[in-house]
């Protein structure tokens, strides 16, 4: 900025110590001598007043912003994509404890008959869709694609026959599930996956393509004197990864600030 | 005062982590409703759009699931490591809406925002005395786009600080930037902000 290389040294305090701390005064956390030194500068500055002025006026207008209201459907949907991404975790999730196992027992009996009969039961009448659903995450856990299972009788009697026992085997993991909304996610989620895997194929080659295109294409994007960019700029390839920072205690933060030059 | 204190809040976020990765589906749900708010926030006030803001989140939260196991209880706020994903997943966001405009709407020209409306379509000709509520209502779209014209850099400082109260230590830790930078940018974030309203205030009246 136009003032950082300046030395004014106005009321004691230089430009650059002003932008240090104008955030501070902001905040009300520089009292005493050092505010009065701070106004001082401001007043008698040119270049500090007004900017002190627009950083005041900025900060209201951008506290006056109000939090919005996420959609009513977000945590659902959350759930139900990140039940799709780990279905082990999911299933170990949703791990009955042992004190469940006569209620496994239970009900899982009528399961092992043909689906028909277990849809007569009203406690199970979501049973078909399970019955398919439950199917699909077995076979989408031994690796087999949507796209095999075009060619597999879907047909609730014909499933009952052939995936009977992954069924009950998926069942008494999942059984917390049926009997909570969660199993709803589950069933959404893998419903998702299965979708999305007959189709990934066709959208990355699209993308590919598309993102060579861009590639090609000239950045005349105009960038800002001073604003770093770099992590907004960096290509496509390179993956900025999620490190937190330690705060331990004989640590200054000099030291603190040293190690985030680099980035 | 800058040293991670743990408080109550930490640890009973610690716990749910721990019962999450015990394999509690509702320590998960959890942490979904108690962060959720907070991670859409932040991503509709950086892109200005619900649906991307949306997908953005959910994202977020993938991100989060996959990677919850490799998050030390003991090395830092849950916040700020959910905020850094947060970030990161804005950054490159960013980069793909960038490849997909021709024009940069990050650029501070008022008129390189296509896509945004502007204020003028808003503002019916004839000027009826606005009730306080759509006062409100405009004032936040001209804010809201406002902040959509700063750059990247400056637009994240400004969120975390002014609408999370995120503090300079947790910013810095967020977007691994030295605090001295933190305060600079957001400084000249508030400050690009202020004359951008003023210029639009200007075109309007
Ligand atoms: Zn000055």
């Amino acid at each position: 900025m136009k003032h950082e290389g300046q030395n004014k040294g106005e009321n004691g305090i230089q430009c650059v110590d002003f932008d240090a701390r104008l955030a501070d005064v902001l905040d009300g956390t520089v009292s005493g001598a050092e505010l009065e030194a701070f106004k001082g500068h401001a007043a008698a500055c040119d270049d500090c007043g007004p900017l002190f002025t627009q950083a005041q006026r900025g900060m209201l207008a951008l506290k006056s912003l109000v939090e919005v209201e996420p959609p009513l459907n977000l945590v659902h949907n959350i759930i139900a994509r990140t039940s799709a991404i780990d279905p082990a975790m999911a299933l170990r999730m949703a791990q009955p404890k042992r004190s469940l196992f006569g209620r496994v027992r239970e009900w899982s009996s009528p399961v092992l008959n043909p689906v028909v009969l277990v849809i007569s039961q009203p406690r199970l009448a979501m049973t078909t869709a399970m019955a398919f659903f439950s199917l699909s995450l077995v076979l989408n856990l031994a690796g087999v694609k949507i796209s095999d299972l075009r060619n597999v009788d879907l047909r609730p009697s014909a499933i009952t026959t052939t995936a009977s026992m992954q069924y009950h085997q998926t069942t008494a993991k999942v059984v917390k599930y049926y009997e909570n909304i969660r199993f709803v996610y589950e069933l959404e989620s893998r419903m998702k996956e299965l979708t999305k895997d007959a189709t990934k194929s066709d959208d990355q080659n699209n993308d590919q393509k598309k993102n060579d295109q861009k590639q090609q294409q000239p950045d005349n994007t105009s960038q800002k004197p001073g604003s770093n960019n770099k992590d907004y700029s960096l290509g496509e390839g390179e993956e900025i990864l999620a490190v937190l920072r330690f705060e331990l205690p004989g640590i200054t933060s000099a030291q603190i600030q040293n190690t985030g030059r680099n980035s | 005062m800058l040293l991670p204190v743990p408080t109550e809040e930490s640890q009973l976020t610690a716990a749910v982590i721990k019962r999450c990765l015990g394999g509690d589906a509702s320590a998960w749900e959890e942490i979904v409703r108690s962060h959720n708010r907070r991670i859409y926030n932040i991503c509709y006030r950086f892109t200005g759009s619900q649906d991307d803001a949306e997908d953005l989140t959910q994202e977020v939260f993938i991100r989060i699931y996959k990677t919850l196991k490799s998050y030390d209880l003991e090395r830092g706020a849950f916040t700020t490591w959910i905020t850094t994903m947060t970030r990161n997943l804005l950054v490159d966001h960013f980069r793909k809406s960038k490849q997909d405009r021709v024009t940069d709407s990050m650029d501070a020209a008022p008129s390189s925002d296509e896509d945004a409306p502007t204020l003028g379509e808003h503002i019916p000709d004839e000027k009826p005395t606005p009730d306080a509520a759509v006062q409100t209502q405009e004032t936040q779209k001209m804010v809201q786009q406002a902040l959509q014209k700063l750059s990247p850099e400056l637009r994240e400082a400004v969120i975390l600080r002014d609408l999370q109260d995120m503090d300079y230590r947790e910013i810095a830790d967020a977007l691994k930037v030295p605090e001295g930078t933190v305060k600079s940018r957001i400084n000249r974030g508030r400050t690009e902000l202020a004359r951008l309203l003023s210029r639009t205030y200007r075109q309007v009246n």
